[in-house]
């Protein structure tokens, strides 16, 4: 099995429709499936396990389960997978049972599980599907098992190794594993040949029960206790029989005799009889003679008569002659009368005719005067077509000239309103132009009047600040008054100080250093404390400093006057500006503006419409214009019309003066012509007719009168002819012997009578013969007999019989007894033989049959030894493998002893460990080890099924998980393995997390979770496009 | 012009489930001892760096030193390239920068990677091409005919041909399986049943071939496309090889003479064989009882822990294995194949097996018939 093509839709996390080509990854002896945990890789080999079987590889999630969460209700969840058997592609979809939503009405349904199997050997348009070969899911799961060869089980532990599940088939039983390898290697013919042994077996059994049952019924039926006495029967019943058989002879012979006695006696008695019989006969005959002679007369008077019947005949025709010319006679007559009398009508009839001339020439006359009407009548007609033309004219000329003059009026009306329309726009218009200025103006007045708002804000905000200003500068002006009084009091102080300083230095008599004066009267006298110099300084200092901000301050006042100042003149100059307009606010400013320039749109596009109104004023007066010129000539023309139309009257009426009316048409003219014509035609035709008639009535008379005569004649001759043959008649039958006629009539017979009659004769002459000679034979043969005893003899016969017909019913017993007894006897014999040989089958086949089916020292059937050998097979090439990836230490071989004597054996594994060298059982691998040993089993399966002929065909092998529990180095040695297996044309699939396989496998199959679902991409394979 | 040519480290390697990490680094020394002792101009490593995609750590250090003090302490230029076992985009870390100090590992697979050095004679061009899978090759070169490690190397050689000047000495550094090589059982595979190798002709006209991927130093295809081995024993296949380093001197004209200059190991890889009472007194190693060994028995009986008992003499041994006959390739030819042998003769074998007596002749015809009449059932059956 290959696979080809994966597509899921809706299954587990795929949600949208994913496709896997495995063509593209068909260079790739190994490739990867990976992806982060839970993203859905199991998943790939679960739809393919469940496309195929309708079950998933773990067996823990069934087809319902996998119904992907995502989906909408609509969305249906399917499964395609494509695959190939050797040259063969198929096909196979699957959906599970799902509830969706229904697709007409509401609610939901339940959908049952679907499955179709097409075969596509051929087929390449991916698209179209190919040939059915099953439409339902259990045919589909039947078909392919026959198929691949395996059951759902078996290939989730040959094909795909599920996760955690690899080692199924490693610790399976030997009873399970000889159902994989049952059907893998197809050995149930041996597990029949199994069977059929047994039931062989079983069957000798049951017949050598039969058997012996039969014995027992044959001595019942024969109703002896044993053979011994059967055979004595038999003896004495022969005996017996063979004396009867002599007693036997002796009595049929004398039967024979007492027969013949009674023959001869019985003879003798007939011929006496006959004898009186004849007498019989002879009388019976004579007794008839009367009768026959009086036939006989009667015969010859018949033939007489006969000669008469011709004339007879002749006589009756010349009759009949006669009265049929009598008949016609009469008829003559009658139509000869007839004819006379229409002759005589007709005469009249012509008389009446002639007399009607003058009706003839007048109806002529009118004929002629009608027809010279014609011409006139025509030309009143022209005239009338004419008149009718005229007025039509006229008609249509004045509609014109009305509708004309209406429509001029209505022009007129329009112009004139349209003229009142447009003075009144114009004056609207005018005010344009005042009411632009005006708008102008307001415009200014507004800006203005915004600008005097501000300025007055303005305004107000700088008296404030100069307020402040001039605040501050009269504070600091007042702290630097005080300042400075300090300070010259300190200086003070401080002069004073040094006055008193120097004031101390004083002695009199020295000059004082101020004034040169040697006397001191006063000196100064420190009072208090002397200031620092420092002190004062930095009250100068200070001094300075506070002069300095008040100057500044003063600046600033100076400044916020100037502002105050600006303002007031400009707001003045505003104020002036506006006028009155100041006292308005701004808003209703802004509204008259508003207003002002409303209007001034409206008296704009009062001077366009009135612009537009003077145009069309221009084209109405053009048009106007016009009409009236063609009303005038419309005018002229009716005019015209109207004297036409009375001309045509007048014509008209001049015309129809010498005709009268009735007669003023053509087809009038005509018919009354048509009428007198027929009139006159009339009249000629009658006239004529009376004349023929005349004529042929004429005719018609005389020819019956002929006729008449004719006829008379006709009947005189036949009457006599009739005399003639009648005398004729009577003659001959006087000739031959009749009295009258009427004796001729009853001696008459007819043909078939009379010869009956002599037949009679000479049957009764024939008769009177053979009586005669009966008799005399008779006599003959009687002479001289007397009559016997046939009683007696016949009593004697019967005894005779009687003994005859014992003796062989005796005999009859005697021989069935004997055979009955031999036939008993013979079933016996072959009854024993029978079951002497079906006990030396039973010995046979039971042993061979119990050991078969594993009734032997080591519990071995015949099938799975079998499967034993090819079991070995296997392990040896699972075991290469193992060798390789294990480095040699380990090896698979099969376990020969049953290891319990009561479970049958032959197919259990034992791990060779060439470390220690002996046998373990395999639950004792580790999971590595474990792993590794499940691989090599599958590969040695799949290596070993391959290689049969016939087998099935495993191209694809899918690893899921497993690999994580291998170091680096087994991990490198069980790849190499694998990729070994690109030689035979497989190809692996490996789900696995391990880091060091995705750095070493480049191809993959990746497993992207989104948002919704994960979809899978194919890394690293043959692009799309190049695997076709 | 001098260069040192080795490949194939494998650095992190396990033989067996020993670590060689030690033993590579005792080899690697001499090499660095070499270098030092033979001033090439350049040391180029045909790709097998390190064993694994993602190394352990210790071999990340252990390469990291050498290479220090080859490009530091003895200033010798060093060119890398990945092989088939080292991961492209972990091994070229740095790759920009790493070349301004003479160390160049390459990873793209095109024909850009060149480095150019001088000798007296005038300059030779390196051109190094790394390890790359088919569908890698295609994707980088944009070739989508390339199904194959040939018909990739072939056409990445044929881009080096055009762009090359004439008449420049050339070397070309790579890492394949040309055909004509020999491998032993220590290569991971890239080639399966021979379809995939390189041809030699596609690598003509490069002066010196210098490859690696085949661990026994050997010529393949042409006197000068060399394989320089790998620098221990990884398999026991490889037991007796000696392992060396190419030293190839290219003379004016671009004539090559090449020199193998021998690695010592630190234990030498061996195969012995005997019957395990006298391997138990240690006559398999004699002096170097230390060595990797591989034991073969030749008992024809089972004998129990023989690795254990073993072990205690030879403390590196590594594996034990019975004598057995050599079975080559894919399954064997079937035994007793229930299809060509008849089923009388298969139950007849079965029943002397189970039973151990012959079956009788009135029993074998029981059988026949049974047998025959099953046939029937089943063909009607059908």
């Amino acid at each position: 099995m290959k696979a080809v093509r994966l597509t899921v839709k809706g299954f587990g996390p795929y949600v949208e429709e994913q496709e896997v080509d495995f063509l593209q990854l068909k260079d790739a002896a190994l490739y990867l499936i990976t992806g982060p945990t839970g993203s859905g890789k199991t998943t790939i080999l679960d739809a393919i396990c469940f496309s195929l079987y309708g079950d998933t590889s773990g067996g823990g999630r069934d087809g319902r389960q996998m119904r992907s969460d995502f989906l909408q209700p609509t969305q249906v969840t399917e499964i395609t997978f494509d695959f190939d058997i050797g040259p063969d592609s198929y096909r196979v979809r699957r959906t599970p049972a799902q509830v969706r939503l229904r697709r007409r009405g509401t609610g939901t349904t339940e959908e049952p599980a679907t499955a179709t199997l097409w075969r596509r050997t051929g087929v390449t348009d991916p698209n179209s599907d190919g040939e059915v070969l099953a439409p339902q899911p259990t045919t589909v799961t039947e078909k392919v098992t026959e198929l691949l060869g395996f059951e759902c089980g078996q290939f989730r532990q040959v094909v795909l190794l599920p996760q955690g599940e690899f080692r199924k088939f490693l610790s399976a039983t030997s009873r399970e594993r000889e159902q994989i390898l049952e059907v893998l290697f197809q050995t149930e013919t041996f597990r029949h040949i199994e069977e059929d042994l047994k039931a062989k077996a079983k069957a000798i059994e049951e017949e050598i029960q039969t058997s012996r049952q039969r014995v027992g019924t044959f001595l019942e039926a024969a109703q002896v206790k044993s053979e011994d006495e059967l055979c004595q029967r038999r003896d004495a019943a022969h005996q017996r029989l063979q004396e009867v058989d002599g007693e036997l002879a002796v009595a049929r012979q004398a039967e024979t005799d007492a027969q013949q006695t009674l023959e001869v006696a019985r003879s003798t008695a007939e011929k006496l009889a006959e004898v009186g019989a004849a007498e019989i006969a002879l009388s019976a005959v004579q007794g008839r003679q009367a009768i026959v002679a009086a036939a006989k007369a009667k015969a010859a008077a018949a033939r007489r008569a006969e000669q008469l019947i011709d004339l007879e005949r002749s006589v009756q025709t010349r009759i009949g002659e006669h009265s049929t010319a009598e008949a016609k006679s009469k008829t003559c007559q009658r139509e000869r009368l007839e004819a006379e009398q229409a002759q005589s009508k007709a005469r009249d009839q012509l008389t009446a005719e002639e007399g009607r001339q003058e009706e003839r020439t007048e109806a002529g006359r009118e004929v002629q005067r009608l027809s010279g009407l014609r011409e006139r009548v025509e030309k009143i007609v022209l005239a009338g077509t004419e008149l009718e033309h005229a007025e039509r004219e006229h008609q249509q000329e004045a509609a014109e000239c009305s509708r004309l003059e209406s429509e001029v009026q209505r022009l007129t009306q329009e112009v004139a309103l349209r003229e009142e329309r447009i003075t009144a726009l114009r004056t609207s218009g005018q005010r344009a132009e005042f009411l632009s200025l005006h708008e102008q103006k307001l415009d200014s007045a507004l800006q203005s009047r915004r600008r005097l708002d501000q300025v007055n804000a303005e305004l107000g905000g700088a008296n404030r600040r100069l307020e402040k200003a001039e605040a501050a500068f009269h504070q600091k002006n007042d702290t630097v008054r005080e300042a400075r009084q300090r300070l010259e009091q300190l200086q003070g102080e401080w002069i004073a100080g040094q006055a008193a300083i120097l004031a101390s230095t004083l002695t009199s008599g020295c000059p004082c250093p101020v004034c040169g004066s040697t006397e001191h009267p006063a000196p100064a006298s420190s009072e208090g404390a002397l200031p620092a110099e420092q002190d004062l300084k930095q009250l100068q200092v200070k001094l300075r400093d506070l002069e300095a901000q008040t100057e500044q301050q003063r600046k600033l006042a100076d400044q916020s006057r100037n502002d105050v100042t600006r303002l007031t003149t400009e707001a003045a100059g505003l104020t002036a500006q506006l006028g009155e307009a100041a006292a308005m606010a701004v808003h209703e400013l802004e509204a008259q503006l508003a207003q002002t320039h409303q209007q001034l749109g409206d008296a704009r596009r009062a001077v366009e419409e009135a612009s537009i109104l003077a145009v069309a004023q221009v084209r109405d007066r053009g048009t106007l214009a016009d009409l009236s010129t063609q009303m005038s000539a419309a005018r002229l023309r009716l005019q015209g019309a109207s004297n036409r139309h009375a001309a045509a009257r007048q014509a008209v009426a001049e015309r129809q003066d010498g005709v009268p009316e009735a007669l003023r048409t053509v087809e009038l003219l005509d018919a009354a012509i048509g009428t007198a014509a027929a009139r006159l035609q009339e009249l000629t035709s009658a006239y004529e007719a009376a004349r023929t008639a005349v004529e042929e009535s004429g005719r018609e008379a005389a020819r019956c009168v002929a006729a008449h005569e004719a006829a008379d004649t006709a009947t005189a001759i036949a009457a006599e002819r009739a005399r003639e043959v009648q005398a004729q008649f009577m003659t001959r039958l006087a000739d031959l012997g009749f009295s009258s006629s009427a004796e001729f009539d009853a001696a008459k017979k007819t043909v078939p009578q009379v010869a009956q009659m002599e037949s009679e004769v000479r049957q009764f002459e024939a008769d009177l013969a053979a009586a005669q000679s009966r008799m005399e034979l008779a006599s003959q043969n009687a002479a001289g007999l007397q009559p016997p005893d046939i009683e007696a003899f016949e009593r004697g016969l019967q005894a005779a019989k009687a003994k005859v017909a014992a003796l062989v019913t005796d005999q009859h017993q005697c021989s069935e007894i004997v055979k009955a007894a031999d036939r008993f006897l013979n079933q016996l014999k072959e009854a024993r033989e029978k079951l002497q040989t079906l006990e030396i089958a039973h010995s046979v086949y039971g042993k061979i049959a119990d050991v078969a089916c594993g009734d032997n020292q080591m519990r071995i059937t015949f099938q799975r030894f079998v499967q034993g050998t090819l079991f070995e097979d296997v392990l040896q090439a699972a075991s290469l493998r193992l060798r390789k990836m294990s480095k040699g230490r380990f090896e698979l071989q099969r376990a020969l002893r049953a290891a319990d004597g009561r479970q049958s054996g032959g197919l259990d594994i034992v791990v060779l460990d060439s470390h220690t060298g002996t046998t373990r059982p395999v639950s004792s691998l580790s999971g590595g080890e474990g792993f590794m040993a499940s691989l090599s089993l599958a590969l040695g399966l799949a290596d070993v099924v391959q290689n049969h002929a016939g087998g099935v065909r495993l191209e694809s092998l899918f690893i899921d998980e497993g690999f994580g529990s291998l170091d680096a180095e087994a991990l490198d040695q069980a790849l190499q393995v694998l990729t070994e297996l690109r030689q035979g044309g497989r190809s692996i699939g490996i789900i696995s997390h391990v880091a060091e396989l995705k750095e070493r496998i480049s191809t993959r199959i990746e497993v992207v979770p989104q948002a919704r679902g994960s979809i899978a991409r194919i890394v690293g394979g043959i692009p799309a496009a190049a695997v076709n | 012009m001098r260069i040192l040519h080795t490949a194939d480290l494998h650095l992190g390697r396990s033989l067996h489930g020993q670590s060689l990490l030690e033993d590579q680094a005792h080899v690697l020394d001499q090499l660095v001892s070499m270098a030092r002792a033979e001033c090439p101009d350049v040391l180029i490593v045909a790709g097998d760096i390190y064993d694994r995609a993602v190394p352990p750590a210790d071999a990340v250090t252990l390469l990291d030193d050498v290479i220090a003090r080859l490009t530091l302490d003895c200033k010798l230029p060093v060119i890398l390239v990945p092989g088939n076992h080292d991961s492209p985009e972990r091994l070229t870390f740095g790759a920009r920068i790493l070349s301004t100090c003479n160390l160049h590992i390459f990873s793209s697979f095109g024909p850009n990677n060149v480095v150019s050095l001088s000798d007296q004679h005038g300059p030779v061009d390196i051109y190094s091409v790394p390890f790359a899978e088919p569908p890698v090759a295609r994707q980088e070169l944009d070739c989508p005919e390339i199904m194959d490690h040939n018909s990739a190397i072939q056409e990445v050689v044929r881009r080096i041909r055009e762009t090359r000047v004439a008449g420049r000495r050339s070397v070309l550094l790579a890492h394949g399986f040309v055909a004509g090589g020999e491998a032993t059982e220590s290569e991971r595979p890239l080639v399966v049943g021979g379809a995939g190798a390189v041809e030699p002709a596609g690598l003509a006209g490069f002066d010196y071939v210098a490859l690696g991927h085949l661990h026994r130093p050997q010529t393949a295809g042409h006197e000068n496309i060399h394989y320089a081995g790998s620098i221990l024993a990884y398999s026991f296949a490889e037991a007796g090889q000696v392992k060396s380093v190419n030293l190839v001197e290219i003379g004016a004209w671009g004539d090559c003479k090449v020199e193998r200059l021998p690695l010592r190991p630190r234990h030498a890889v061996r195969c012995a064989t005997g019957l395990f009472e006298d391997l138990k007194k240690g006559s398999a190693a004699g002096a170097a009882i230390d060595d990797y060994l591989m034991i073969t028995l030749q008992d024809r009986g089972p004998v129990l822990d023989a690795m254990g008992q073993l072990r205690q003499i030879y403390p590196n041994l590594l594996h034990v294995q019975r004598a057995e006959p050599v079975i080559s390739g894919e399954a064997a030819a079937v035994r007793l194949d229930h299809r060509r042998t008849s089923t009388d003769q298969l139950f007849s074998s079965f029943f002397r097996q189970v039973t151990g007596q012959d079956l009788t002749e009135a029993e074998s015809a029981a059988f026949a018939e049974v047998y025959q009449q099953s046939q029937i059932e089943m063909r009607e059956a059908a």
